[in-house]
């Protein structure tokens, strides 16, 4: 969350002789983030970004204590003036504070949905505009402001980070106000007019007759809140218990600042400074009186938590030597009571930093980052280093890559989530997509990839995608434990030629089996999105690996295996062949073959009249003469012309009986 | 010597421009160019000359030579017949078919080795995982604000009683303890590489992208090598000149936290008109917080440990001043982009 704070007012409780840029360079580097300065033409305001668990940052005067812890590390004066620290404001003097009740206004509170309670009432409010040097101010930190009433309230949680309410007191028709939790059903009007049915289990305030007069901590409802007619006001500060802010508030999708801020827990300490600020104010520019005691139900105020550690902890997490005193002195500065006794350190956590420090890592990061993390040294671990993962994936994966791309091939990386047009199987279904074309997890590449060539459309040349990438499987099982399952996310590699021929295409998926010196095979079968009689299944021996193949209805020939089995299959280690003695004789031998004859077949038949061929390859088509490649080879000699025509004779004879194939004169 | 220099190559190219056959020319060039020609015996001499001298005559050797190569080439061109020795060396090659890697694969294997070299071993978790894993094994329950930092896709499907919803992981954080309970015994150095999710959409941010995650844990790990192990990336990655610094910041996993920058590639850190101070951001880190090594079944008494975990596309983005205006130009096919990397 972020924060706006004008230079000007930042200073009312800051005294220093840092200028704004340097203010914002400490902070940065020490405390929360100052994104930028924006300079205005009498001010600089910084916008500074606040990590959730530091609400107590969330204000001027936090920025300033902060600051003035920070500063004085780089050499700069800093003073925390000391506003909230006993100083009352004159108002206070004639509050008698009544710890229960009040006589104008009955309260019953729940303790375990609110931790404290003040209210006080103001008659006589003057409604108007604010002055101009408030509603300036508000500007600059980015409220609108609206009337002097509405204005106050938000420039106090503004000043001091805690969020303050304001009823008018005669609407509050029957004097009572009852904490409770809300029923599912029931409902409310805010005061922005918009009417919401609560889920149940939110705090709301009951008028004693069971109509809800308040969203506290959230946001007023329009049955109570300030109008114009206003005359008479009750103040109200409450601390609800942040969990149920939470869940109310993103519950009913109600983001105002005081919900942000109240989620976060609040310190209810600050309770008291701000409605006396609030008091004053009201006095000072809307001219009201106070007309009641202030009440302050407050049964368990804090009691200082207490973090023990060591001198030996904190320097085995920081890696450096900080002196004792200097611990001593930093945590003090924070406003942490820090007591040595030899190595051993106990700190009692100031109630604003209450529910962000409560481990001794907690007191670590306070000294490390005041100390500043820019002043540490920088060095490597040593120590032993973990074994490897035996069974990686990631270099078989990057292998594959290169040998298309060294084909020609060009990756590209797709999205994971695809429309339902394109869901062939059960696939994952997403609860929040982001729209209808993003709404499943995909269970194949083909659509994606298919995609992604029609978005090519316009290319002249031949090209080839591929993608090496996750598909996700819901598994139907449970577990024998009754448990359930997470899906299979399966690495799959895919690709998809255009504007190539069958040969090609198939050269390139065959090179990349070889390369990882797999054996394989194909066999025509036929299966859904390819045309009939254009794709093959690729196995080694049994298992299966993939399919290729001409896509149905698409200028595509889409191939793609499961990289697992693929690695799997791959030998990474090749056992040394003896070279052999004698030379092999090589042929070209070209056969004319009848229509329908699948050449592939051809080959294997070849192949398997003698183990003396120990190669055939087909190196040429034209018209219906084929010409094959023959390599005759006997390990143990070099193979005569005679028994070289042997074994071609009898090739010719297989291949005439088999497919009709005649020799070419 | 010098005088036996010119007189030679007047008397080379004499005869050069005399001869009236390639055959003649390459006679010529054996005599003279070649490995026992006239020249070469000269060379032979030069160690015989004084090192003042010997420096001169090498120059005019050399000169000499060059203009015989020269015109006996010229003169073949020349000659009839010459046309059919005719070689044109500026005739374009016949490229192969080049294919591409993507960027993002480059920026990985990179990030990959940078690691590798000091001891990382790389992993890969689920996309699709438990809640429990990317939030509540972090030390973030239930309705914790700080869940909204990430705008987490859910899955539809069953609840685990433990485990709770089923999320597309927003951060490779979520590997942190899956990571523990592999290893089970400290040293870990762990670098987790996966694809992440979060529901949002524009120019810099794209709903599918990459995380890198570093975690290590050992006896007396400390911020000092938190900040070695940044400044050992920043300068293997992107030069020597680069570090980082830390600063601090908040996550309900790490304790202490810290938000990373580098330091500016135009000014280094002294400020400029591009990084306004001198540095800009890089990402998350901490030390473990002992919630999460609790999670994990090591013992926070007796481990402790860093992480960070960052965008893949945003440390691409920052290397190589790429100036991709659409960070999900980067997940798009067309192949006007991908050709260019």
């Amino acid at each position: 969350m972020n924060i706006k704070i004008p230079h000007s007012w930042l200073i009312e409780f800051l005294e220093t002789n840092a200028r704004p840029e340097k203010i914002g360079e400490c902070l940065s580097l020490c405390g929360p983030t100052v994104e930028r300065i924006e300079k205005t033409k009498d001010d600089a305001i910084y916008d500074i970004e606040v990590t959730t668990n530091r609400v107590d940052l969330m204000s001027v005067y936090g920025i300033a204590r902060e600051a003035s812890v920070i500063l004085p590390q780089f050499g700069y004066k800093a003073k925390l003036k000391p506003y909230l620290k006993g100083q009352a404001f004159e108002s206070s003097k004639k509050l008698e504070i009544n710890k229960f009740v009040s006589d104008e206004i009955k309260i019953t509170n729940n303790v375990k949905l609110c931790k404290r309670i003040l209210a006080v009432k103001l008659e006589g409010v003057n409604l108007g505009p604010s002055p101009s040097w408030l509603s300036e101010r508000l500007i600059k930190v980015g409220q609108r402001p609206l009337n002097n009433a509405i204005d106050i309230t938000n420039y106090v949680m503004w000043e001091i980070g805690h969020p303050i309410h304001v009823f008018d007191f005669d609407r509050l028709s029957n004097k009572k106000i009852i904490v409770r939790e809300a029923k599912k059903g029931e409902s409310l009007i805010t005061l922005d007019g918009v009417k919401y049915t609560l889920k149940g289990g939110e705090v709301v305030f009951d008028d004693g007759k069971g109509e809800i007069i308040d969203l506290p901590g959230i946001m007023g409802t329009a049955n109570s809140v300030v109008t114009p007619n206003t005359n008479n006001v009750l103040l109200w500060i409450e601390s609800i218990d942040p969990t149920r802010i939470r869940r109310a508030s993103m519950g009913l999708g109600i983001r105002t600042q005081a919900a942000i801020l109240n989620e976060k827990q609040v310190d209810p300490e600050l309770g008291m400074p701000a409605i006396l600020r609030a008091v004053e104010l009201f006095e000072k520019i809307a001219k009201a009186r106070t007309a009641s005691k202030l009440v302050d139900i407050y049964p368990s105020p804090y009691i200082p938590q207490k973090i023990k550690t060591t001198k030996t902890f904190i320097d085995e997490r920081l890696g450096i030597n900080i002196d004792k005193n200097q611990i001593k002195s930093i945590l003090s500065n924070l406003e942490f009571r820090a007591s040595w006794s030899r190595n051993n350190l106990e700190v009692e956590v100031p109630s604003f930093r209450a529910q962000d420090v409560a481990i001794p890592e907690d007191i670590t990061e306070e000294v490390a980052r005041i100390y500043g993390y820019h002043k540490f040294p920088s060095m490597l671990m040593q120590g032993a280093i973990p074994e490897k993962l035996h069974d990686s994936p990631f270099d078989f994966e990057n292998k594959i890559k290169n040998i298309l791309k060294g084909w020609g091939g060009v990756e590209v990386y797709t999205f994971s989530m695809i429309p339902k047009e394109s869901v062939e199987k059960r696939a994952l279904k997403l609860t929040n997509p982001l729209g209808k074309d993003s709404e499943y997890m995909r269970t194949s590449l083909m659509p994606s990839l298919i995609e992604a060539a029609n978005q090519n459309s316009g290319e002249k040349e031949p090209f080839h995608l591929f993608e090496i990438a996750n598909v996700y499987l819901p598994r139907r099982s449970i577990t024998k434990t009754g448990l359930p399952l997470l899906p299979e996310e399966k690495m799959m590699l895919a690709g998809i030629f255009s504007q190539y021929n069958f040969r090609d295409s198939k050269g390139v998926v065959e090179l990349l089996l070889r390369d990882n010196k797999i054996d394989y095979s194909f066999e025509p079968l036929d299966s859904t999105f390819f045309a009939p009689g254009r794709r093959v299944e690729i196995r080694s021996g049994k298992v299966y690996l993939g399919q290729f193949g001409i896509l149905d209805g698409e200028d595509f020939i889409y191939y793609e295996f499961d990289c697992e089995t693929l690695r799997r299959v791959s030998a990474t280690t090749i056992p040394y062949k003896l070279l052999p003695k004698y030379p092999p004789q090589i042929e070209d031998i070209t056969l004319v073959l009848p229509q329908r004859t699948k050449v592939g077949d051809v080959i294997i038949s070849i192949k398997s009249v003698s183990h003396l061929i120990n190669e055939v390859e087909l190196i040429d088509i034209f018209k219906d003469a084929y010409t094959f490649r023959i390599w005759y080879q006997n390990p143990k000699k070099t193979l005569s012309d005679a028994e070289v025509e042997e074994i071609r004779n009898k090739v010719l004879g297989e291949v005439k009986k088999k497919f009709g194939a005649t020799i070419k004169s | 010597m010098q005088e036996d220099l010119q007189n030679l190559k007047n008397e080379a190219l004499a005869q050069i421009l005399d001869a009236k056959s390639s055959d003649e020319l390459e006679n010529l060039r054996i005599s003279y160019l070649g490995r026992n020609g006239k020249l070469n015996k000269l060379t032979k001499n030069l160690k015989n000359l004084k090192i003042e001298e010997r420096k001169q005559a090498g120059m005019l050797l050399n000169d000499a030579k060059n203009t015989l190569v020269k015109t006996i080439s010229s003169q073949k061109n020349k000659l009839k017949g010459g046309v059919r020795e005719w070689f044109d060396p500026t005739i374009p090659g016949k490229k192969p078919k080049i294919g591409h890697l993507h960027l993002i694969t480059k920026a990985i294997d990179e990030i990959s080795e940078v690691f590798k070299q000091i001891g990382f071993v790389r992993v890969r978790y689920p996309e699709v995982e438990w809640e429990w894993f990317p939030f509540d094994s972090l030390n973030m329950p239930e309705n914790h604000p700080a869940r909204d930092e990430w705008e987490t896709f859910l899955v539809e499907g069953k609840h685990h009683p433990k485990y709770g919803r089923i999320v597309l992981t927003p951060h490779t954080s979520s590997g942190q303890v899956r990571e523990m309970w592999r290893v089970k015994k400290p040293p870990i150095r762990m670098l987790n590489i996966a694809k992440c999710y979060r529901r949002q959409s524009d120019a810099s941010h794209s709903p599918m992208f990459h995380h890198f995650e570093g975690l290590v844990v050992d006896k007396g790990i400390t911020i000092v090598h938190l900040k070695g192990t940044l400044d050992y990336f920043a300068r293997t990655f992107y030069g020597p000149e680069r570090l980082t610094r830390i600063r601090p910041y908040h996550f309900q996993f790490t304790e202490p936290s810290f938000e990373v920058d580098i330091n500016c590639d135009i000014c280094l850190g002294r400020g400029c008109k591009v990084c306004k101070d001198g540095w800009l951001e890089l990402g998350g880190a901490g030390m473990v917080h002992p919630v999460v090594l609790q999670n994990g079944g090591i013992d926070p008494n007796r481990f402790t440990g860093f992480a960070f975990g960052w965008g893949v596309e945003r440390v691409l983005m920052m290397k190589s001043g790429l100036k991709i205006p659409d960070l999900r130009l980067l997940y798009s096919s067309d192949l006007r982009f991908l050709r260019q990397f």
